[in-house]
């Protein structure tokens, strides 16, 4: 069998390079990974550090609440669209003020269609507890879901801004978002949620000259 | 010496012959079929990198090229760069294993070999030693709260945890609503602070057991591939490797991670361990045994 030690020093050297050029990338990688988690809150499961099934605290335990703002002061959440699904992504794993600033001012520069609000009127008629229990979930089936679409969906590929001339849709005043996270109480087996950061930003500045918030 | 002396009995003897092969020939083909089943998703990542396979495959002396494996190397490191917010961490030792291949075959045919098992066994103890650590710091994984709240609340756990502890499917199945609830409950106007998960007498002792199970098994495999390379090492390392991935995978089934740790697996065992070469790809054959939807077969054959 081959042995490295019997290579000559410089022949020796050159062998360990090409061997430890891996193992070196991961250490590399790792500790970028370590940094971004004790800086910036980054999960431990993504970036390549290998803590992934070491915590709870995973990109999947933490989300996001959009809501649409009118004129009138009214909110209506919504679903990330497809089209923004990987800056949602992105702002799970590395929650972080400026991206969630870029993610609700991109989502001002959409069109949304708005179909009905009996589901506003559901809340006020059904409040949940705080700490809602198995008993509770017939009654939150029950409500109707949301039904505040995008039209104006922009692609990183083909961005379609929305324009003044455009008439289709409803345009909100503003948008906020929030990211949250859930944790687990181990003693009371609950999971419960934690605002991270919010952010509110004006929808775009033609929906304002415009009258925004109101449907067209 | 005795790191030297060969198995003894037949079944060794036949094992040590089939384990023979030429890792330098098979591994880059077994490679090149993990790559085409875990291709990125990506049109303009997996499209050249499939071109490449191709390639690899009706030319096989492509294969024993540095800048086939740069190539690939570069095209999934570019993925990860890409794509980290959506990358497990096995996507990264796909991109250290194709360095790895490009660094071996770029040196002289005879130090090859060699090249290949350290490399491999340094990724294996450093992707161990690093699991071990996240793990071991953070209190609520070391006191059994993260194994408790994934088997109460993980999709993929529920059929492990309802055949384990005999809690019901369908109260597991109640959690993942819950789950569900919390995250997007404010699309339906509701504001839920909390939910109150349903749990059962067994689940305490399986998180504890599984999170001492893993620490430990990760810490010790950690070690043992970074010590000195005697055979009585490689034979206990090798066989607690295969156990993980066994036992592991049987659970949580992260296919593309489990096969890695097998294609390393392979790559560190020398000459003298070759017996263990057959050991690893049988890993390899039983984590893909592992999707088979047994429950759906037998469900279908009984007429249930």
């Amino acid at each position: 069998m081959f042995d490295p030690s019997s290579l000559l020093p410089d022949e020796q050297r050159h062998f360990y390079r090409r061997t430890s050029l891996a193992a070196l990338c991961l250490i590399l990688v790792a500790g970028l990974h370590l940094g971004r988690v004790v800086i910036y809150d980054q999960t431990r499961w993504k970036g390549g550090g290998f803590g992934m099934f070491s915590t709870v605290d995973a990109e999947s335990a933490r989300f996001l609440k959009i809501y649409l703002i009118a004129a009138d002061g009214n909110e209506f959440a919504i679903h990330l669209p497809d089209s923004l699904f990987k800056r949602g992504q992105v702002l799970r794993a590395l929650p972080d003020q400026t991206l969630a600033n870029d993610l609700a001012e991109r989502l001002g520069q959409l069109r949304f269609e708005r179909e009905n609000h009996v589901w506003v009127e559901s809340l006020a008629a059904q409040p949940l507890p705080a700490i809602v229990t198995a008993q509770d979930l017939p009654r939150a089936h029950a409500l109707t879901a949301p039904s505040v679409l995008p039209l104006g969906e922009q692609s990183d590929w083909e961005p379609v801004p929305a324009s003044a001339e455009s008439t289709a849709g409803w345009r909100p005043s503003q948008v906020r978002l929030e990211v949250w996270r859930h944790v687990y109480d181990g003693e009371r087996k609950q999971l419960l949620a934690l605002k991270i950061l919010e952010t509110t930003q004006p929808a775009a500045a033609f929906a304002t000259e415009q009258g925004g918030g109101e449907r067209e | 010496m005795s790191d030297h002396a060969p198995p003894p009995s037949f079944f060794w003897a036949r094992l040590n012959a089939w384990g023979g092969f030429d890792r330098l020939r098979v591994l880059p083909l077994l490679t090149v079929v993990l790559l085409l089943i875990h291709a990125p998703d990506v049109w303009y990542l997996r499209t050249p990198l499939i071109f490449l396979c191709i390639l690899g495959v009706a030319f096989e002396q492509v294969l024993r090229r540095p800048a086939f494996w740069y190539v690939i190397a570069t095209l999934l490191g570019t993925t990860v760069y890409l794509n980290w917010e959506s990358s497990d961490n096995h996507k990264y030792l796909f991109v250290y294993w194709a360095l790895t291949m490009c660094a071996v075959t770029s040196l002289p045919r005879e130090q090859q070999g060699s090249s290949l098992a350290i490399s491999s066994r340094w990724l294996l103890a450093l992707c161990m030693l690093l699991a071990t650590v996240w793990k071991a710091v953070n209190p609520q994984y070391m006191d059994g709260g993260f194994f408790e709240y994934e088997l109460l609340t993980d999709r993929r756990f529920e059929s492990f945890a309802s055949l384990v502890t005999g809690m019901p499917a369908v109260e597991l199945h109640t959690n993942q609503e819950l789950w569900g609830l919390l995250h997007h409950g404010h699309l339906r106007g509701l504001k839920v602070d909390g939910v109150q998960l349903s749990t059962h007498d067994g689940i305490r002792p399986l998180a504890l057991f599984l999170t001492l199970w893993t620490v430990l098994i990760e810490g010790i495999l950690a070690v043992l591939y970074f010590l000195p390379n005697t055979r009585r090492v490689a034979v206990i390392r090798n066989t607690l490797l295969i156990v993980f991935a066994a036992t592991t995978y049987s659970v949580a089934n992260v296919r593309g991670f489990g096969w890695m740790l097998m294609l390393l697996g392979m790559a560190q065992s020398e000459d003298r361990d070759r017996d263990f070469r057959l050991a690893f790809l049988g890993g390899f054959l039983l984590i893909q045994a592992y999707t088979f939807p047994v429950s759906a077969i037998s469900g279908v054959l009984l007429g249930n």
